[in-house]
């Protein structure tokens, strides 16, 4: 069972998700992740994001999995974020699990 | 975690693409239409506009783009390179240099300035010096369009390439450009948080375009980066639906993302088609030096010197241990010291070979200087390198710098003629400037030599007279005139030029020479050239040093300076007394007592030895109490108090805590030739 949205420890990003500042990203978020804690990962609007971003949430999906924890966005990818996904060819072969992930997108059962 | 430096990284990439664009433009210069180095320089000036913009160098970018697209055009053969394009592309080079080391400075207009001659320089407007030198491109054939083909094209890129500036997604963009695409992306390389490095790049690619672009058009994207990546391109259908197999780079693939390929072509995958047999090339090239770069570890030059330290500490300990041990009855100690003694020894050889760098990584500065005294002086220079492959400790190449430019600026200012001057020698229009290194010994020579017209001695010793550095009419010996020319002040220059003639500079360059307990020996003809030969210890870490007692000090001789043993007998001491000369096999010696000259105040020894060494051809004995042996030294600087004792280059801390001297013997040499001179004056 998924744990309910008050046990997510909110994970603020900053605004600049790229290259540049990848290292201070990961550094937000692997302590938090380390400690057990299931993610709750705020992107704000306007942000400068690049396929560093993406991998290292890719990342971090791969280690929640093995740790038993979860990983959620607060708000569905968009902007710099979507456009990256489209652009880097991950848009056009997501799973349910990442349309859910990435999108917020349910499958109609 | 410890991350490498995002802008550091960068910074030492595009040091490493100045590098290689300056290294192509200066061999252009030579061949105008050699289409590789044209090619060459325009994708290091594409890579570091892209690495650039990247990192957020924008005003680099921007200003880089202009040069980029000078060369695409010469490039596309729309225009011709020529010697004022690379000139104007070289001042360009200096500026993005600035835009790197400082980009957040204000640089004026120089950015304008530049650019405005580099469009000059574009569309011919430039004088034009040397028109034969003009070498029209050939036009490039542009490919005809072909049939529709399909293609697969699977990618991966080397992990660091996010980090040095490449961008995957402008590579995507640009096969999307190409026609109809569908693009995956394979993330089963991604590995978990807990052992991700950010700024690696583990993503690749499977691209299925259709496009009536022909084969080459998928190379074109990838022209930059080819070299370090892994591409797999397959044809899998032309409009005659026919699937084939192309080419392919790599050895192992990304895993497929079968289901988007099956998606975007149903036409074939409905034809029964043959599974593409793709051919694997032979070990190009480029796998080669992909093979060694991954061989290959980029280490900071802080921890080389650090472990340095790390190694002279551990050969200090070793040496206490050794005195210990020599010391003791106990066999197991002695053999355990002994062990000990030659791992520390392998250790320290090791780390000597680690600090070597080959000398040409400084020879290749002065392709650029050259390019430019050229221009500047109007004089016509070949400049000729040999033995770059001779290695150097690090130290010693970075402070060699400096004094060499000074030299190679000097040989080319004083040194050689203009060309009308050379044609009325009857020499050959071109001067010749040659930059040569060689290993003899402990010690690498490093030689500047010019086909000039060669030092005049006349003007040296009315120079030096008029500026009181010799008496009038002083009997000098040809190595000491010539050698006045390292006097601070000496200059001979008629005219003060922006090369040189300030008598700033040669002082220097004898000073800092000195400091890396090196010497400078000059010949000179007059109308043949000048001769400068810098010779320098291979490092400056460790030696192996003649450890010698004199008085109740010890002294360390370096191993490499010391020709022979011999004993002085009480005889033959008491006969040379007041001459200071030993009959060495027909030859007379000079020497010095050691104890003399440092005031020991001790009686000499009953059976002294002579300590033989030499500086090239020069020789000189130097009277010891007692060689105790040979020593593992580990210099350690003299303290800012010291810095004028002349006769010791530096200290030792000896096995048993005390500390040992180090003999500077180019300054011991001079002083025993000195001294030899005197008495033959005296007759």
């Amino acid at each position: 069972m998924p744990p309910l949205i008050d046990e997510y420890v909110l994970v603020e990003l900053p605004d600049k998700l790229n290259i540049r500042n990848i290292s201070n990203v990961y550094d937000l978020i692997y302590p938090e992740m380390e400690s057990g804690k299931s993610l709750l990962i705020s992107i704000p609007k306007g942000v400068e994001a690049d396929l560093s971003f993406i991998q290292l949430m890719e990342s971090a999906r791969i280690r929640a999995k093995t740790a038993g924890t979860h990983i959620v966005m607060s708000s569905p990818a968009e902007g710099s974020v979507l456009n990256v996904l489209e652009r880097g060819g991950f848009a056009q072969t997501f799973s349910a699990e990442d349309k859910k992930f990435w999108l917020h997108e349910e499958a109609i059962q | 975690m410890s991350m490498t430096d995002p802008i550091a990284v960068f910074r030492m990439e595009a040091a490493e693409l100045f590098e290689q664009i300056e290294s192509g433009l200066l061999d252009l210069t030579h061949r105008l239409d050699d289409k590789d180095q044209i090619d060459a320089v325009f994708r290091g000036l594409h890579t570091l506009k892209g690495s650039g913009a990247m990192f957020g160098f924008d005003a680099l970018a921007a200003f880089t783009h202009h040069c980029e697209t000078a060369f695409d055009r010469v490039r596309k053969g729309e225009k011709p390179a020529t010697s004022e394009l690379i000139a104007a592309v070289l001042a360009a080079q200096d500026h993005m240099r600035a835009l790197v080391d400082r980009p957040t400075d204000d640089h004026g207009n120089i950015g304008d300035i530049l650019l405005s001659q580099l469009q000059r320089a574009v569309e011919g407007d430039a004088p034009v010096t040397a028109p034969a030198q003009t070498v029209p491109m050939e036009p490039v054939v542009k490919a005809a369009k072909s049939a529709t083909n399909t293609w697969r094209i699977r990618f991966s890129l080397p992990v660091n390439s996010m980090v040095n500036g490449t961008n995957p997604l402008g590579l995507l963009d640009e096969l999307r450009d190409l026609g109809e695409c569908r693009i995956a992306v394979n993330t089963s390389a991604v590995p978990s948080l807990d052992v991700l490095v950010p700024t690696d790049l583990h993503l690749s690619w499977d691209v299925t375009v259709t496009t009536d672009q022909p084969r080459s058009a998928i190379d074109d994207v990838f022209i930059f980066v080819l070299d370090d990546m892994q591409l797999d391109v397959e044809t899998l259908a032309d409009s005659s639906g026919t699937a084939s197999a192309e080419q392919t780079f790599q050895a192992e693939q990304p895993a497929p993302v079968a289901q988007a390929v099956a998606a975007i072509i149903p036409a074939v995958s409905a034809a029964p088609v043959p599974a593409p047999a793709v051919e694997r090339e032979a070990p190009s090239a480029n796998d080669a030096r992909q093979a060694k770069a991954a061989e290959n570890v980029r280490v900071p030059a802080e921890r080389l010197d650090e472990l340095m330290d790390r190694v002279g500490e551990l050969v200090i300990a070793q040496s206490r241990l050794r005195q210990l041990a020599g010391s003791s009855m106990d066999l197991q100690l002695r053999s355990v010291s002994e062990e000990i003694e030659r791992l520390s020894g392998e250790l320290r050889d090791t780390m000597m070979v680690l600090r070597m760098v080959p000398v040409g990584s400084l020879f290749g500065r002065f392709r650029r200087l050259v390019h430019d005294l050229a221009r500047e002086t109007g004089k016509v220079i070949e400049l000729v390198t040999e033995g770059e492959t001779t290695e150097v400790d690090k130290t010693v190449i970075e402070r060699l710098a400096d004094p060499l430019v000074h030299l190679v600026r000097n040989s080319i200012d004083h040194g050689l003629e203009t060309p009308e001057e050379r044609r009325a020698a009857g020499k050959d229009e071109a001067g010749k400037i040659m930059l040569s290194a060689r290993q003899a010994g402990g010690e690498v020579i490093i030689t500047i030599k010019d086909d000039g017209r060669g030092i005049d001695r006349e003007r040296v010793r009315a120079k030096a007279e008029s500026s009181g550095l010799i008496q009038p009419g002083a009997v000098l010996a040809d190595q000491d005139l010539l050698q006045l020319i390292f006097a601070p002040g000496f200059s001979t220059a008629a005219q003060v030029t922006n090369l040189s003639g300030r008598g700033v500079g040669m002082d220097v360059v004898k000073k800092t020479v000195e400091t890396l307990r090196g010497a400078i020996d000059i010949t000179s003809l007059a109308g043949q050239g000048s001769d400068v030969s810098l010779r320098i210890p291979l490092t400056l870490a460790i030696i192996d040093g003649l450890l010698v007692r004199v008085g109740t000090g010890r002294y360390v001789i370096p191993l490499s300076a010391v020709e022979e043993c011999l004993e002085l007998s009480l005889e033959e001491d008491l006969r040379s007394r007041g001459r200071s000369f030993i009959s060495l096999r027909d030859s007379l010696v000079p020497f010095l007592r050691l104890r003399d000259l440092f005031r020991t105040g001790t009686k000499p020894d009953p059976h002294q030895k002579v300590v033989v060494i030499s500086t090239g051809t020069e020789r000189v004995g130097m009277v010891v109490d007692q060689i105790i042996g040979d020593h593992q030294t580990v210099i350690k600087s003299m303290s800012k108090l010291h810095h004028d004792v002349a006769t010791f280059s530096g200290a030792t801390i000896l096995g048993d805590g005390s500390v040992a001297l180090i003999l500077d013997v180019a300054h011991l040499v001079a002083a025993g030739q000195q001294q030899e001179a005197q008495v033959r004056a005296a007759g």
